[in-house]
């Protein structure tokens, strides 16, 4: 898991430009199953026949997505700095003196306005340096349309605990490929879309699609979630290392109580540690899933992650196994 | 019904009387403009006018054709009349979103596409208000429109509660060598003329598409684009180009980085809108085929606003989608500005774009 999360922080693909992500997913995941296309939207899907028998599978959709918060070149400055708008949620104080990388490799700094109060941080007042000596020598480099994103990372901290960005939500599509590996020698009875979505980040876009596409039964997202055990968080009962987090609801879905009553006791049969999360505050493919269509039985394996969106984000990857050996063994009962 | 050309069918269109969920007049005219150059035109439910170009020759499906969409909202913001005062004065609702900071002595037109009656939007005079209600602008529910009736029945007889109005804008040409326009919902009406000629040449010009290219004149775009979403699931594309008017903030006190688009820069081309990341692969091939025909387009510096595109984009299995934008300035007032030369370099970049294939 670790080394597979450090290859998956590694590329950069932001919303709408997640295609360097697909690539890299696609190579990992294809030896494991029957077949995988990129449908129109970009999201890749990968679909595992179950070994029930014609009529007697079900369409179950997993859903993880690969873009990662980042910005889009909209100018070039005469004095070589270049301008970006921000694309997803992102927390411009904490990306403040961030390294950032560019789709075609060059490497900047975004940098405030070096006289604006940290309050007064927005878009606006935000740039890239690039060490251009004008817009002439950034041209070269450059151009309007490019995105850049946070530079990817992964730090090992005490235990199984890492930080490091993006986990939202490479850690979903970590758990979905290790999910496509066991799957590969113990099949499970239903047909299983591992569907790594797109354009998450600016409204949950790329899973609404896919799910219309697919049409599943039941669709099970995998996502990060809040922690009430950063400082000064809000007061929330789910912890990092507490377990898989089964999502009861965020402010976009409220899951099928059925489905996360099933996970619950099949976690508590097998011995997997889980908790219950319900998030005040963020959205999820999970939502888009579950209204996709004539509607799906939706529900959530969430991964306790702290900082989400800031520079650095911090999870327990025993929390992300258990995710997965969740997902599996639900899928087996 | 007479046949428009060029400027004059840019005339008609922007002077339409057409705002959201009044479209048949207009409606009712493209038909007219179109019915005879293309193969085949229908309504949907929502009120959408789908024009038909068949597709042929190599690589057509005539079993299960490939779709490609291209759609422009017909309608207009606009205001809708909810209440007659003793007095004869009319109050109004807005119709989309408009600044009320420009409606203060605007003339509108109340009533429908077949007759209309003349009114000024009026405020309390400044000297009658009142310190706290100077500090700020009216809200458009404080507002009245004066259409000269005595009292609420003389009112009566000319309006009713329901009644739509537009602004009463001219169309005119003005500046050196008359480049630029002026009239009301001039640039999204303007692109709306541009997919009539579009029709018309691609009809005329017998051009072999490998698919069928529906062309949407769409409801209800202004007021959360609920006509494209209907059009996209009724044609069910694979391919869509929308084509929109899109705010240019070329003015003295913008600065060049604050810049989203500028009249004369050619057509706008959107990387992304507060809805909607268009498909980068569309937007370089067309892009590429602009340069090759040496017609000018430029890359949107900004992401604001909220167009069509997003509805068609995630609708049924997702659609690949693009967009094409007129820069207007004033988007929204009585007084939308656009250069005649940027609509021409856009519809031209649209014939290009069909004749050559490249997506």
């Amino acid at each position: 898991m670790l080394n597979l999360m450090k290859t998956l922080v590694s590329v950069r693909g932001i919303s709408g430009y997640e295609r360097a992500v697909s690539d890299k997913i696609l190579k990992l995941v294809v030896p494991y199953v029957d077949k995988a296309w990129n449908d129109p939207m970009g999201n890749l899907i990968a679909f595992k026949k179950g070994t029930a028998p014609d009529g007697a599978r079900r369409k179950i959709m997993f859903s993880a997505h690969m873009d990662e918060i980042g910005f889009l070149v909209t100018h070039i400055e005469d004095s070589g700095f270049v301008r970006v708008e921000q694309i997803g949620g992102i927390n411009y104080v904490a990306a403040s003196y961030a390294p950032v990388t560019f789709d075609s490799g060059l490497r900047g700094i975004m940098v405030p306005d070096v006289s604006a109060a940290p309050g007064d941080i927005k878009a606006d007042r935000v740039l890239v340096d690039v060490g251009a000596k004008d817009r002439k020598e950034a041209e070269k480099k450059v151009k309007i349309g490019d995105f850049c994103a946070l530079d990817g990372e992964l730090i090992r901290l005490l235990g199984r605990r890492v930080a490091g960005r993006p986990l939202d939500d490479r850690i979903g599509c970590a758990i979905q490929i290790k999910m496509a590996e066991k799957l590969k020698d113990e099949p499970c009875p239903d047909d299983v879309y591992l569907v790594f979505s797109v354009q998450e980040e600016v409204g949950l876009r790329g899973a609404r699609t896919a799910a219309f596409g697919i049409s599943p039964d039941v669709g099970i997202c995998f996502d990060v979630t809040g922690t009430g055990d950063a400082v000064g968080a809000r007061p929330m009962a789910c912890t990092v290392g507490g377990g898989a987090a089964i999502k009861l609801k965020d402010s976009s879905v409220i899951c099928d109580r059925g489905l996360a009553d099933e996970l619950a006791a099949v976690a508590k049969e097998k011995g997997i540690k889980y908790q219950f999360e319900i998030l005040a505050a963020g959205g999820t493919d999970t939502a888009a899933m579950q209204a996709a269509g004539a509607g799906v039985t939706a529900g959530a394996l969430s991964i306790p992650t702290r900082y989400i969106h800031s520079g650095t984000e911090m999870l327990d990857l025993n929390d992300a196994e258990a995710c997965a050996e969740l997902a599996l063994a639900w899928l087996r009962k | 019904m007479k046949k428009y050309y060029g400027l004059d069918l840019i005339r008609e269109m922007s002077c339409a009387f057409a705002p959201s969920g009044c479209e048949d007049g207009l409606r009712d005219f493209v038909r007219a403009q179109v019915e005879d150059t293309c193969d085949g035109l229908t309504e949907d439910k929502a009120g959408n006018l789908l024009v038909r170009i068949k597709g042929r020759g190599v690589g057509y499906d005539a079993d299960k054709p490939a779709r490609l969409l291209i759609a422009s909202h017909m309608d207009e913001v606009g205001f809708m009349i909810k209440e007659i005062t003793p007095e004869g004065y009319l109050k109004f609702s807005v119709v989309g979103q408009i600044d009320p900071r420009v409606l203060c002595g605007r003339h509108l037109r109340i009533g429908d596409e077949t007759h209309a009656v003349k009114g000024v939007i009026a405020t309390k005079a400044i000297h009658l208000q009142t310190a706290e209600e100077r500090t700020h602008a009216t809200p458009a529910g404080k507002m009245y429109v004066d259409i000269g009736a005595k009292n609420a029945d003389e009112a009566s007889k000319l309006v009713s509660v329901g009644d739509y109005a537009v602004f009463d804008s001219d169309f005119v040409t003005f500046g050196k060598d008359d480049r630029f326009m002026k009239g009301k919902a001039l640039n999204s009406r303007a692109a709306a003329a541009a997919l009539i000629e579009v029709i018309r040449d691609l009809h005329g010009a017998a051009t072999a598409l490998p698919f069928d290219v529906y062309f949407a004149f769409t409801t209800c775009g202004e007021i959360g684009i609920k006509g494209a979403a209907v059009a996209a699931n009724t044609v069910k594309p694979s391919l869509c180009i929308t084509v929109e008017g899109t705010e240019a903030n070329d003015l003295p006190d913008v600065g060049a980085s604050s810049v989203v688009c500028r009249l004369g820069d050619g057509v706008v081309l959107p990387l992304a809108d507060q809805g909607t990341l268009f498909d980068a692969g569309m937007i370089r091939a067309t892009v590429s085929a602009a340069e090759l025909a040496g017609a000018k387009t430029q890359i949107r510096r900004g992401i604001s606003g909220w167009g069509e595109a997003a509805a068609v984009q995630q609708s049924m299995a997702g659609v690949r989608t693009m967009e094409l934008a007129l820069p207007g300035r004033y988007a929204r007032t009585a007084s939308v500005v656009a250069l005649r030369e940027d609509y021409v370099t856009l519809r031209e970049l649209l014939k290009n774009l069909l004749r050559d294939w490249k997506f």
